[in-house]
């Protein structure tokens, strides 16, 4: 664990990353903060935060305010990495962030004062989250879905996100719904699961989508991320719409990906090099005659990095079709994320993910938004009812994981008081003591209407458009929506269902606009916020009101989400009895009483034994111990052995200096 | 060989210091911090640098011409160009190794060549080898920051090698920056087992600047070594001395006499490492 002698390195990058400078002087805190119970649980459930400061000198430019390549300005990203023994230790990122503030401390100085934290400004804006039930496929929805929603809102992605010539794009984070392209139908599933910290379907069979057949695509590129390994790959493509014999099979077979024609027993290796394993793989996929298809496949393997290059091709013959022609569909299974089927090289494909999300276990039925929510403000809401935390990693990586997952994980090695710990202060008190743990949570309540009859919004201020003019508005709706009614013209002044218009040729006693002088639509950014997208076909300003000059244009829908009643429950003592109860509330984002049970449970095993948070110890230091950790401590004196999980770590240093403190929540005493 | 302990200045504008007078004391400073466990057991961190301290005392009753160009150089008056400061040509440093500490040992993640890739088994002293960190083939030259060297005189290059091929090229730029000299250090034949390698050549009347650069497809090799002369020496690879950019301090004098006018004072000088 630690030298005798060791010689500390840091670098500070700015921007694309091509300006480097040496640090004068560094320091870097990140800590995870959540709910009101009791430490051991609390730090391991909620939100995490990093900021770090940076001396660098700048003799380039006479002030913070210079722009230029490479300045040293405020809102340009900025890294920190470093070892603690060049060429003996490996390197690793400590932070990843923008750059808030830029200080000097004299006109003459060359001294750049940095102040720097994660990059949340993306995350600040509306969820974009567009669907909030999917009938019939909702039931295999975990809260995680929430979190990639805002994790891709905010521009950080679990997997690959759509490019420009996606067909279909299945992110697999928790939910069916693609994110280009429809699905079909699922054949089989059974839950999500987490491996490696990242979620997966496990049981999934048959999960389908149609490949739009315009244009015709007689090449395509099937991609996906293969999480759980050998022998859970099933990608099935077929070719030629109604033709069921004339389709493609992959599957991965020892450690190799195999293909069969028409559901013929033969594989045919397709990945020369061995095996494929965890990761990206990709397959090109052409019809190269009548009986032919052509394939490719390319792959990074476990912790590849980088763009791989396409080896030579293998061909597969089959049923005869009567031309080379178009692929129609798609069918998978196995512990694949990140399906996607294209019609180009999309590079965004090989780019290292920037979320890493794991499986909530709370089965969603539907969605209940607040009003106006930010993708952090569903982050932070989502983490906290799901007894799950998130937090910015040191790579610029989101990651989402709940207590149980975190807390059982193995060590990621050991500090003992002979080489690597200065000292082990501790305190405890009634704070650290819990006997019973109440959760309580909300399910919320659909209220559906087939025949498009409830209202979810009424323009309340005129809408005018001009002659010609296309005018695109934004609402936060009361409440959680699905399925929005399409589009009429208002026509007895008391119609009850589909979304209606009224539109007039003065603010006030106009002309009702004919039905063709408007095009109108709306969709959904998330199940609590409408764009409504309104066209003037005539040649004449309009106002979207009645012919008393209110305002009318009413949006309904099929589905309505409302906050449910709340239910309890508990574990350990009864309430007469408790002399030290925790409450949490876990809101609308935990749906069964299975599941609120469930954490209630975890939680009062947890804190049956009261533990403590040992705060401030000074550890030999390590550029690659990571917030959210689990290490090990040991003192040969006292015997003290247990496991706990990193909970806050500061780094700093100067040169020929590298100090690391961390708080260590204890889990369990081995 | 340097008439004089060392030079200050710039390529083509190194200016002896004379009347340095013997005891002269050279202090590096290497910052560092100790890590202490519960049971007391010590570790220690320390940079990757140790700048040095010079402090020279001058030949006693001195006149003040002695220290005109030191007292320049403290002020400020002299614009220094291309470095942006005065570099010291020590006469320590170019008989041990006038190459930057970054540049001689590969390990050291500073300045331009990057990392070391591999290694390379190689005698450090009294018939004792160790594996050293070693420069690499990386496909591209790059060339080090340029060093002030003097005019009309004899250096010596030389490295370790067990490989083939062209190993560091050195160009000689004179005031005017334009090349006056190239040569380069070539191991002719892969030779099984690490060997030293050197090459002589002498600058140019006008000679004034040096830079060194690794080979494009070199063959692993370390220990890279100038040296003014011949370098009889050059089998032990030396830490780098380089010509360090310097900060001069005012120099401190007491006055000893002022007797018909002649001014005589004895000086002391200190210069501080700064820089790359």
């Amino acid at each position: 664990m630690s030298q005798a002698e060791a010689r500390p390195y840091i670098a500070v990058t700015l921007g694309d990353g091509t300006t480097s400078h040496q640090a004068v002087s560094w320091s870097v805190s990140r800590s995870l903060s959540g709910s009101g119970l009791p430490g051991q649980v609390r730090v391991t459930s909620g939100t995490g935060s990093a900021s770090g400061s940076v001396d660098v000198t700048d003799v380039e430019r006479s002030t913070p305010w210079d722009t230029g390549s490479g300045a040293v300005v405020p809102g340009s990203l900025c890294q920190i990495v470093g070892t603690t023994d060049y060429g003996v230790v490996a390197q690793a990122s400590l932070l990843r962030g923008v750059i808030r503030e830029v200080s000097m401390p004299g006109i003459f100085s060359t001294l750049r004062s940095l102040s720097i934290e994660d990059d949340l400004a993306r995350l600040q804006r509306p969820l974009w989250l567009p669907t909030a039930l999917i009938p019939g496929l909702n039931v295999a929805t975990d809260a995680a879905y929430i979190i990639d929603a805002a994790a891709r809102t905010g521009g950080r992605y679990a997997t690959a996100p759509a490019g420009a010539s996606t067909l279909i794009s299945f992110p697999l984070q928790g939910s069916f719904f693609p994110e280009v392209g429809v699905v079909g139908s699922v054949a089989a599933f059974t839950s999500w699961g987490t491996v490696a910290g990242r979620i997966v379907p496990t049981g999934l069979t048959g999960l389908t989508a149609n490949i739009p057949t315009t244009p015709l695509t007689t090449k395509i590129l099937v991609s996906a991320v293969n999480v759980s390994g050998d022998g859970a790959i099933d990608i099935r493509v077929d070719g030629t719409l109604g033709l069921t014999t004339a389709y493609v099979k992959l599957r991965m077979s020892g450690g190799s990906l195999q293909a069969s024609r028409d559901g013929g027993s033969t594989w045919t290796t397709i990945a020369p090099g061995g095996s494929v394993g965890v990761g990206r793989f990709e397959v090109e996929i052409t019809w190269t005659s009548t009986t032919a298809v052509s394939l490719r496949t390319r792959y990074n393997g476990p912790g590849g990095t980088g763009t791989p290059v396409w080896p030579g091709a293998v061909t597969l013959t089959g049923t005869a079709v009567t031309s080379p022609t178009n692929w129609t569909s798609i069918s998978i299974g196995g512990g694949l994320t990140g399906v996607q089927v294209n019609k180009a090289e999309e590079p965004g494909l090989w780019t290292l993910p920037t979320a890493k999300i794991a499986a909530s276990g709370s089965d969603l039925r539907m969605i209940l938004l607040p009003k106006a929510i930010t993708a952090v403000d569903a982050l932070q809401q989502v983490s906290a009812s799901t007894d799950a935390a998130w937090w910015i990693d040191e790579d610029g990586v989101l990651v989402y994981l709940p207590r149980t997952t975190l807390a059982a994980q193995s060590s990621t090695g050991t500090l003992s008081t002979t080489t690597s710990l200065a000292d082990i202060p501790a305190s405890t008190s009634t704070d650290d003591l819990v006997d019973r743990v109440e959760v309580t949570f909300s399910p919320p309540v659909l209220t559906s209407a087939a025949d498009y009859s409830l209202g979810v919004f009424e323009a309340t201020d005129v809408i005018e458009v001009a002659a010609g003019a296309t005018v695109v508005q934004e609402y936060d709706l009361d409440t959680s929506v699905g399925t929005l009614a399409t589009w009429a013209r208002e026509e007895s002044g008391a119609d009850r269902t589909l979304s209606r218009w009224w539109a007039s040729t003065a603010p006030v006693g106009g002309t009702k606009v004919a039905a063709s002088g408007v095009t109108i639509s709306s969709s959904l950014l998330n199940p609590r916020r409408i764009r409504i997208t309104i066209k003037n076909n005539t040649g004449a300003t309009i106002w979207m009101v009645d012919g008393n000059g209110d305002p009318h244009v009413i949006v309904r829908a099929m589905w309505r989400v409302s906050a449910g009643e709340q239910q309890t429950a508990y574990a350990g003592a009864t309430l007469d009895d408790a002399r030290y109860p925790a409450t949490l509330d876990l809101g609308a984002y935990v749906q069964t009483a299975t599941r609120a049970q469930a954490i209630a449970d975890s939680l009062m095993t947890a804190l049956a034994t009261p533990m403590p948070v040992l705060t401030g110890l000074q550890v030999y230091p390590s550029p690659s111990r990571h917030l959210g950790d689990v290490v090990t401590l040991s003192d040969p004196i006292t015997g003290l052995s247990c496991r706990g999980v990193i909970c806050k770590i500061d780094n700093s240093g100067s040169a020929g200096s590298w100090q690391q403190t961390i708080d260590l929540a204890v889990l369990a005493y081995l | 060989m340097t008439a004089c302990w060392g030079y200050l200045g710039d390529g083509g504008a190194l200016v002896p210091i004379t009347g340095a007078q013997a005891g002269l004391s050279v202090s590096p400073a290497r910052p560092s911090e100790d890590f202490v466990s519960a049971l007391g057991v010590r570790s220690a961190f320390s940079a990757p640098r140790a700048p040095r301290t010079w402090s020279i005392t001058l030949s006693p009753w001195s006149d003040p011409s002695l220290v005109s160009v030191l007292r320049m150089a403290a002020a400020g008056a002299l614009r220094y160009g291309l470095l942006g400061g005065p570099s010291l040509y020590a006469a320590d440093a170019a008989a041990v190794n006038m190459l930057p500490d970054y540049i001689a040992d590969p390990s050291i993640p500073l300045g331009e060549w990057g990392a070391a890739s591999g290694t390379v088994n190689a005698p450090i002293a009294y018939g004792v080898s160790m594996a050293l960190p070693a420069y690499g083939s990386t496909g591209a030259v790059v060339w080090s920051r340029y060093l002030p060297i003097l005019p009309g005189t004899l250096y010596t290059l030389s490295a370790i090698t067990a490989g083939a091929g062209t190993l560091y090229s050195v160009e000689i730029r004179n005031a005017a920056m334009s090349s006056v000299l190239t040569t380069a250090l070539t191991s002719p034949a892969s030779a099984g087992a690490p060997r030293a390698l050197s090459t002589s050549f002498t600058t140019p009347a006008d000679g004034a600047w040096l830079r060194i650069a690794r080979g494009a497809t070199m063959p692993a090799s370390t220990g890279p070594r100038l040296v003014e002369g011949a370098g009889a020496d050059y089998w032990y690879w030396q830490p780098g001395q380089g010509v360090p950019l310097v900060q001069v301090l005012d120099p401190q004098y007491v006055i000893q006499s002022t007797a018909g006018g002649k001014v005589r004072a004895d000086f002391t000088v200190t210069l501080q490492e700064v820089g790359l």
